[in-house]
């Protein structure tokens, strides 16, 4: 039985959000989750720097709040967190500004009805029918499945 | 390489804050007197170019650090001036100058101005910083900045390359602040001349080796996938560069001078 410190749950618990994240980014097809997914990452990464600073014994480096020679935590962590926390809500409001404007230009944010719709307004750009790049090889070229397009489509929704 | 406040016949704060300052200017400036906005970006530039010249010839690129504020290293943010510094320092505003956007007129040149300006000022500072988390304070910013001017075209296919852009560069730069955390938590430090002093002896294991692994991947990110910009990306180019090239000039050296016998 490996004896389970706090410390070891809490960075676990952080690294553990930051994998998340980058699973969510990598495994989503629809944008919106991934903004999010940005945002379960971006969590793990200032609980991390916050734990860069973390004493389980000691308490809040505030003037006046314990006893002089009381063992503090670090508060430099914790400026930085606070700007790494402002740079990220910053980056997020601009995401979501960005995806706004994408589901004005194309009408969706599901990334395969996406990438097939800009390929369609950039075939019909060249002047060629939409379905004749050069680039596709002949015949039907299968995708893998995704559940969430195929239960769209079952139900004849259109996505 | 001395943290005393030398007798500056210059600031080097300056190039980074006049081109901010300009930035936010500019779009007001803009409402009231169009012509005036339309010269002062490139005054300004040409202002930052000479600023830097004179802090070459002043210190003929000998490596100074001046704290910022009059806060000593460890606390305080320094600035770094060196010779590599100063050069890169000197190149931003001079390919934002021939990269300016002299054909575009209207409200977009306005917001297309302020925002370069951002880039060179946070492409500076990036240049001129001497402590860890400030550049990626500065790399954010700069990011932030380059987003806006991926978007400039306004098209559909523009903000499609744009979130694309933005999501990978958000979580490189995450993986570069959790190397940063890693390395305060084994060093105690963020300034890049403490860093390599203490770092053959404190980064020398695997933790040392993952927050390097992890923020070369992070601002490595930036430099290698740049989508759709037609007309900054030499500016930009600079910003990894001299990243890496601090972080290989003073952690990396510092590692591997210490893992070669």
């Amino acid at each position: 039985m490996i004896p389970f410190s706090l410390e070891t749950i809490l960075y676990t618990g952080a690294i553990g959000l930051v994998v998340i994240g980058a699973f969510g980014l990598v495994l989503s097809t629809h944008l919106l989750r991934m903004v999010l997914a940005l945002s379960v990452a971006e969590a793990g990464g200032n609980v991390l720097i916050v734990l860069a600073g973390y004493r389980g014994e000691a308490v809040a480096p505030i003037l006046g709040y314990a006893a002089p020679g009381t063992a503090m935590v670090d508060p430099v962590p914790q400026a930085l967190v606070l700007t790494a926390i402002v740079i990220g809500v910053g980056v997020q409001a601009l995401a979501v500004a960005v995806l706004v404007r994408i589901y004005r230009a194309y009408g969706t944010l599901e990334l395969r009805v996406l990438v097939e719709r800009m390929q369609g307004e950039i075939s019909e750009a060249a002047g060629i029918p939409r379905s004749s790049s050069t680039h596709a090889p002949a015949g039907e070229r299968p995708l893998p499945p995704v559940p969430a397009l195929l239960s769209h489509q079952a139900r004849g929704v259109r996505p | 390489m001395t943290a005393v406040n030398h007798a500056w016949a210059v600031n080097p704060t300056l190039p980074i804050v006049l081109p901010l300052l300009a930035a936010f200017l500019l779009q007001p400036l803009a409402r009231v007197s169009e012509p005036l906005a339309r010269i002062l970006g490139p005054v300004v530039l040409v202002a930052c170019g000479w600023l830097i010249y004179q802090l070459w010839l002043a210190h003929g690129g000998e490596p100074v650090a001046v704290a910022i504020g009059s806060f000593a290293a460890p606390l305080g943010i320094v600035l770094y001036v060196d010779r590599i510094a100063l050069l890169f320092a000197i190149a931003v505003p001079t390919f934002a100058l021939l990269f300016w956007p002299w054909s575009v007129s209207g409200e977009r040149a306005a917001r297309e101005s302020a925002l370069l300006l951002l880039l060179v000022a946070s492409v500076t500072g990036l240049a001129l910083s001497g402590d860890i988390f400030n550049i990626y304070v500065f790399y954010e910013l700069a990011a932030v900045a380059s987003f806006g001017l991926v978007t400039v075209h306004a098209t559909g296919r523009a903000y499609v390359a744009t979130i694309r852009y933005l999501l990978q560069s958000a979580f490189g730069s995450l993986l570069a602040l959790v190397g940063i955390a890693i390395l305060y938590t084994k060093t105690g430090t963020l300034n890049l001349a403490q860093l390599s002093q203490v770092a053959p002896t404190t980064l020398h294991d695997a933790m040392g080796l993952a927050s390097f692994a992890l923020m070369l991947v992070g601002f490595g990110v930036k430099g290698e996938l740049f989508p759709v910009n037609t007309w900054v990306p030499e500016v930009y180019a600079t910003a990894p560069a001299r990243v890496s090239a601090l972080l290989a000039g003073r952690v990396h050296d510092a590692l591997f001078e210490r893992l070669m016998p």
